[in-house]
């Protein structure tokens, strides 16, 4: 391939130049460092895993606190319907109140 | 951190869940806010005091008859309240009411179990005061 002139002289200098790199003395440490910390990422069923008691200490006080929460919700709301049913079946029979209304 | 979240939603999304099943689980609320809200008085009394086909018809029947009963009751205080009577006088005829009110409610109760039936005067016998608690704001 003919260059032009302009880029002959630069073919020149690219052909002349050489590199020597310098090696980078930690080069290995850096690598061995790299696939360590690699090492160190979990999964999620992994992480779970090594947590285990922690995990399921939570979630057994989780699961009783929200059934222990969802009963007694469920218990006062049933207490609040009985007494406002009991008051209708007892206004049912007053004559006080049906003669008020 | 990502998984710590991750579990800690999980750990949550198991308390809402516990909490979800026992209040859906709680059969009893349901037909109570049910009959609650269809106002089925009758059909709470059957379901909450566990009455058998006799003691029902027996309670219904008595209920009839004391709404019979009452009626002469009512009236006249519907007359003295009318006629503006002393308060006294319409006090002593809401009275006789009350007396007669409860002596019905106890005669309810035996066509009940025992503990039924002082569950159920334990639940019902305060509701008498309510109509003197509300009316008691509008006489001020």
């Amino acid at each position: 391939m003919r260059l032009p002139q302009d880029y002959r002289s630069l073919a020149r200098i690219l052909k002349s130049w050489s590199i020597a790199p310098v090696p980078d003395p930690s080069f290995s440490a850096k690598v061995w460092r790299r696939i360590k910390s690699g090492e160190g990422v979990k999964s999620l069923s992994a992480y779970l895993r090594s947590n285990s008691v922690l995990v399921i200490l939570a979630l057994v006080l989780a699961i009783a606190l929200g059934a222990i929460g969802g009963w007694s919700e469920a218990e006062r709301m049933s207490n609040s319907d009985k007494t406002d049913i009991a008051g209708a079946y007892v206004h049912s029979l007053d004559v006080r109140w049906q003669k008020a209304r | 951190m990502k998984y710590f979240l991750a579990t800690a939603a999980l750990v949550l999304a198991a308390c809402a869940g516990a909490y979800g099943a026992t209040f859906l689980i709680n059969t009893e609320t349901q037909e109570m806010r049910q009959a609650a809200r269809d106002r089925k008085t009758m059909a709470w009394l059957r379901t909450e005091f566990n009455l058998n086909q006799a003691q029902y018809a027996a309670i219904q029947n008595l209920h009839s008859q004391f709404l019979q009963e009452c009626a002469g009751e009512a009236a006249a205080i519907m007359a003295a309240r009318q006629r503006k009577d002393s308060p006294g006088e319409v006090a002593g005829l809401e009275a006789a009411c009350v007396r007669a009110m409860t002596n019905h409610f106890q005669k309810t109760a035996l066509l009940m179990s025992p503990e039924d039936g002082q569950r159920y005067l334990d639940m019902v016998l305060p509701h008498i005061a309510d109509y003197d608690n509300r009316r008691a704001p509008a006489s001020n």
